[in-house]
């Protein structure tokens, strides 16, 4: 005797297995998301930062002074609460062409400053998993010429 | 007999698959894809309206003067505007202008920011050695109801349903020159 499969709520299961398979694909596409929005926001937060960085002085002649003007701009994104996480290593390097501005007479700073910013992105949905609890890292640079004049004392 | 007959014939089995596949799809239709096409149609706007903030306050950044960077704002906008991107989403997005811009002074000790504008000059003397100095490009984008409901009379009272949402997309950028943004200082000395 032939066995025959019961062909009643087959439909049911297939719907179920859709929504499911349907709402993994929307979890996946809204975390996808949070990541493209948190690159392209630690992207302009690095350029902004490193363009601040660029119009003070460097910070062989002003201690700290790079930094202080880094973290002007990177406070503005700290409070913000959600998936995107704006950390506060920040990397400030720069490169100076001798001779500094005389502190006499003063003078334009030649070099460039680069600084790298971190965002920790915390995907809310399926692929944090694949991340753990550090989220995932994402890291950008920038580097720009000293625009800064020092001035004569 | 006739009776008979209609109890013992029964409906043909044949081509229930295809008649039940029309009203799923409508139903798909109703459910899914239309409003996929909405969000998708939120998203673009959201996008090309934040990339017109991002581009106006680039543009206006690196002006020299208050004046040149409005104009450099509302070129750089009418021409997204006027953009295949634009014209998709019925940009501008509302009406005129398309961008205010503002002034963002930051204390650099306190990391306290105060905002100018819109239309308005620093109106102190710029000092870079303490304060850090950006425009703020803004735009306004409007997300239409689901559907328009004009018959029914208390019709404005659920946002993104019944009445449009206004959405602000900002954006910032170090300004490059922020003396020109000062007001002009008249010389009482030149004209007696």
């Amino acid at each position: 005797m032939r066995y025959q499969r019961h062909q009643k709520g087959s439909s049911l299961v297939e719907v179920i297995v859709l929504m499911v398979l349907v709402l993994a694909v929307f979890s996946i596409a809204s975390d996808l998301f949070w990541i493209l929005i948190g690159f392209s926001t630690n992207n302009n937060l690095c350029a902004r930062a490193s363009r601040a960085a660029s119009q003070g002085a460097p910070d062989r002649l002003k201690r700290g002074e790079p930094y202080r003007r880094v973290m002007s701009v990177i406070s503005e994104s700290q409070n913000s609460t959600g998936p995107l996480e704006m950390s506060r290593d920040v990397s400030i390097s720069e490169q100076l062409k001798e001779p500094l501005p005389d502190p006499v007479f003063g003078g334009p700073v030649n070099g460039e400053v680069n600084v790298t910013t971190t965002m920790r992105i915390h995907p809310p949905f399926l692929l944090s998993r694949f991340f753990g609890p550090q989220g995932l890292a994402l890291r950008a640079s920038k580097t720009y010429p000293f625009s800064y004049m020092s001035r004569p004392q | 007999m006739f009776v008979t007959y209609f109890r013992a014939r029964c409906r043909s089995a044949h081509g229930n698959q295809l008649a039940e596949f029309g009203p799923a799809l409508l139903l798909l239709s109703i459910v899914v894809v239309l409003p996929c096409f909405w969000a998708l149609s939120i998203a673009a706007g959201s996008l090309v309206s934040f990339f017109t903030a991002s581009e106006s306050a680039k543009s206006a950044a690196s002006q020299f003067t208050y004046a040149a960077a409005a104009q450099a704002a509302q070129a750089k906008a009418s021409e997204i505007a006027n953009s295949g991107l634009g014209i998709l989403v019925h940009a501008p997005f509302d009406g005129s202008p398309n961008v205010q811009l503002f002034l963002a002074v930051t204390d650099l000790a306190t990391h306290q920011t105060v905002e100018y504008g819109p239309a308005q000059t620093l109106p102190k003397e710029v000092d870079t050695e303490h304060n850090l100095y950006q425009v703020e490009a803004r735009t306004l984008y409007e997300i239409g109801p689901v559907w328009q409901n004009s018959h029914r009379p208390n019709s404005s009272s659920f946002p993104l349903l019944d009445k449009p949402v206004q959405m602000v997309f900002r954006a910032r950028q170090v300004v490059e020159f922020p003396q020109g943004f000062c007001a002009p200082v008249t010389s009482p000395g030149l004209h007696g």
